[in-house]
């Protein structure tokens, strides 16, 4: 009897260890998410510390803004005003205000006189650093120190290149239509220094930048004739690629900067050719009678996207870098033409025009899921972002100038550049160095 | 001076027609400067100390939440038990009315309805008293003994139900907690689903699916941090999405909504799928 008593007291024991231990042995359930919402990632942006600090975090807030994928939040709501940046923020107070990510810095100047910035971005629900670097230049310098900053954010949250640190060339247009003026101009990405290239003593077109080099290409029309420039922006450097008899234009950049792609017209056909820089060897890769036009690499340099109207009217083509299988990609109704080639590879934009309005689209390499992104009475001209995700592009308005847009591939964002004068005909640089 | 007016009016306009342009005027052949930046690593962060000394006076939900995380694996093991003992305390009046150490005798099989009508388990405590008597040294060998002929019956018994909870799908121990767990995970599901900012701009992130673990404990908030099934990935992109799925998770927090009881304690994953998301858009 007693035995099996104390045998029933250790039943009840060893029920009750089991019962603690119930808990943590309780079994894994699992449920599957298959849809979120695409939303702009709140973050706060506070003012930097020190000199400059604040134009500093403004210039950053309006990179990310600008891109569409982020929202940064209102000052005002800020409860911890100026956190340090190497010390631990207060989280919970971010929460409150519904952050997912906090960026703070401070600025100051070494010894040498180079401005310094240091930053760190947090992640407010995790708890911990995402980055933290110190930037420095010239004190003069300090929107690129600020664009850097921007590109740095913007990859550690998204994963992806930004397109900050980067420039556009344009051709700044001034006069009545009948006697328009069209210079080179250059800005950075976000409308600020803008400065004139060109006199305007000779007009500007198709101005391209090279995809790995501050080098620019552009034709110059003058009464003498069009003739092609190459122009090193970063060196001063400039020269011709000589005289075409005939009209030359729409030059652009191979991938790796040695060749160029243009469009000749001579005894009425325009043909598309592919100049070596080095060489200056020219040859020919079109040879239809129709108007073959706006060629464009792939990014590894083995096919060009071109515009053609050998089939009635223009539309996309795409053949070898050597011109061979040359095929049609683009079957819409509608008139496609300056198909570019994205940085990433995976998309072709191009300008299509139905009826009376114009607009901005992309589409697969291979033709495939045409999506217009813009529409407008006329939207032309488009250029990637060196991250292949924004566009830039020219839009006119009825009795208006051309003012310079940006879109980004979704074509959810878009918003006009920081431009105040007529603008067309962007072309985007690559990431600074 | 209507005319100085006027004069002024158009230096005004021919000045900010110009503006732009006067800035920087430059020429072909101009160098437009790219000046170099240099970017080291900053230095690594000093902790929070100086932040939790500041919370206080704000009085603001930092505190409660902070501690509570801490103190969370503790609660999980014992979530109501704590409360239940002080019913033991009727244990001290058998303690009192000497006549109770009956209550040893009836408890072998018969009086179990007398002494303890709706509260049968707080009658066992009573041995607690005999306990010090136990030589658990000597019963678990006892155990062990009689247990072998029938060990494996024991075993199947005692794990039975937990094995099939490690299912996929939620518990199917019984037909009610069944349900009210799909529910749970269906609510959960679509709370998730509001919250969960993926990213579909990038090929690899776009077709991947994101395991996020966790646990909630029984006041609703998470247990640790929740684990992603591509936590330490080297790729960029793989990194951002895993962050922003263990973000959703974070921010849905606490779950203290009713409904979420029944998940209490249980490992949580949540499968976030981007490659059907992003197929969507």
């Amino acid at each position: 009897m007693p035995k099996l008593m104390r045998l029933a007291f250790a039943a009840v024991f060893l029920a009750a260890v089991a019962g603690l231990a119930a808990p943590s042995a309780r079994a894994d359930v699992s449920v599957d998410v298959n849809q979120g919402v695409l939303q702009p990632m709140p973050i706060a942006i506070p003012d930097f510390g020190g000199a400059q600090g604040a134009e500093i975090a403004k210039v950053v807030e309006n990179d990310l803004e600008g891109s569409g994928l982020f929202k940064p939040l209102d000052p005002s709501t800020f409860q911890e005003k100026a956190p340090s940046v190497n010390v631990q923020p207060q989280f919970a107070a971010w929460k409150q205000i519904n952050a997912q990510a906090l960026l703070d810095g401070q600025t100051s100047v070494d010894s040498d006189g180079r401005l310094k910035v240091d930053f760190r971005l947090w992640d407010v629900y995790a708890q911990g650093s995402l980055i933290g670097f110190q930037y420095s230049s010239t004190p003069d310098n300090w929107r690129r120190l600020a664009h850097k900053i921007s590109d740095a954010v913007y990859e550690r949250l998204t994963g992806e290149k930004g397109y900050f640190d980067t420039r556009v060339v344009f051709v700044a247009e001034s006069g009545p239509k009948t006697k328009r003026v069209r210079r080179l101009a250059i800005m950075d990405q976000d409308g600020a220094n803008p400065s004139y290239m060109t006199d305007g003593a000779y007009q500007v077109f198709t101005p391209r930048f090279s995809t790995n080099d501050q080098e620019i290409t552009f034709m110059a029309l003058r009464d003498s004739g069009a003739s092609i420039y190459l122009f090193n922006i970063q060196t001063g450097r400039q020269e011709t690629l000589g005289h075409f008899t005939g009209m030359v234009f729409a030059p652009r950049f191979s991938p790796d900067g040695t060749k160029v792609a243009l469009s000749v017209e001579k005894a009425g056909n325009t043909d598309i050719y592919v100049m070596d820089l080095r060489s200056r060897e020219v040859r020919r890769l079109t040879t239809d009678p129709a108007i073959d036009t706006s060629p464009s690499f792939s990014p590894d340099g083995s096919q060009i996207v071109f515009n053609s109207d050998r089939g009635g009217g223009p539309q996309i083509y795409l053949m070898g870098a050597d011109g061979s299988g040359q095929h049609r990609i683009s079957f819409g109704d509608g008139r496609y033409t300056t198909p570019v080639w994205s940085p990433k590879g995976d998309l072709i934009a191009f300008t299509k025009q139905t009826g009376s309005t114009f607009h901005i689209g992309v589409m697969r390499a291979d033709g495939s899921d045409e999506h217009i992104l813009t529409t407008s009475y006329l939207d032309e001209g488009p250029t990637w972002a060196p991250n292949g995700r924004m566009i830039m592009f020219s839009r006119e308005t009825p009795g208006g100038g051309a003012r310079l847009w940006t879109v980004d591939v979704t074509g959810r964002v878009s918003r006009a550049a920081a431009f105040p004068g007529g603008a067309s005909d962007p072309a985007w640089s690559p990431l600074l160095p | 001076m209507a005319g100085s007016a006027a004069l002024h009016a158009i230096i005004l306009i021919s000045g900010l027609i110009a503006w732009p342009w006067l800035t920087k005027p430059l020429h072909m052949g101009d160098v437009v400067p790219v000046t170099l930046i240099t970017s080291d690593q900053a230095p690594a962060p000093k902790p929070a100390v100086q932040a939790p000394q500041p919370a206080p006076s704000a009085t603001e939900e930092p505190v409660p939440q902070a501690s509570p995380q801490v103190a969370a694996p503790e609660e999980t093991p014992t979530p109501t038990p704590p409360a239940p003992r002080p019913t033991p305390q009727p244990v001290p009046k058998p303690h009192d009315a000497q006549p109770v150490k009956v209550a040893p005798q009836p408890a072998p099989t018969p009086t179990p309805h007398k002494a303890t009508p709706a509260k049968p388990t707080p009658a066992k405590p009573t041995p607690a008293k005999p306990a010090p008597e136990l030589d658990m040294a000597a019963l678990s060998a006892e155990l062990s003994k009689q247990a072998k002929p029938s060990g494996p019956r024991q075993s199947s018994a005692a794990r039975g139900p937990s094995r099939p909870e490690q299912a996929v799908e939620a518990r199917t121990s019984s037909g009610t907690s069944d349900a009210v767990s799909a529910a749970a995970l269906a609510s959960l599901s679509g709370e998730l689903q509001r919250i969960w900012n993926p990213i579909c701009n990038n090929a690899a992130a776009s077709d991947v699916a994101i395991k996020v673990t966790f646990k909630i404990g029984s006041s609703g908030i998470l247990i640790g941090a929740p684990q992603s099934s591509l936590a330490g990935t080297s790729d960029n992109a793989l990194q951002v999405a895993s962050e922003r799925a263990v973000r959703a998770v974070y921010q849905h927090g606490p779950f203290a909504d009713p409904a979420f009881r029944v998940l209490y304690g249980q490992n949580i994953t949540v499968n976030f799928n981007q490659k059907k998301d992003c197929s969507n858009r």
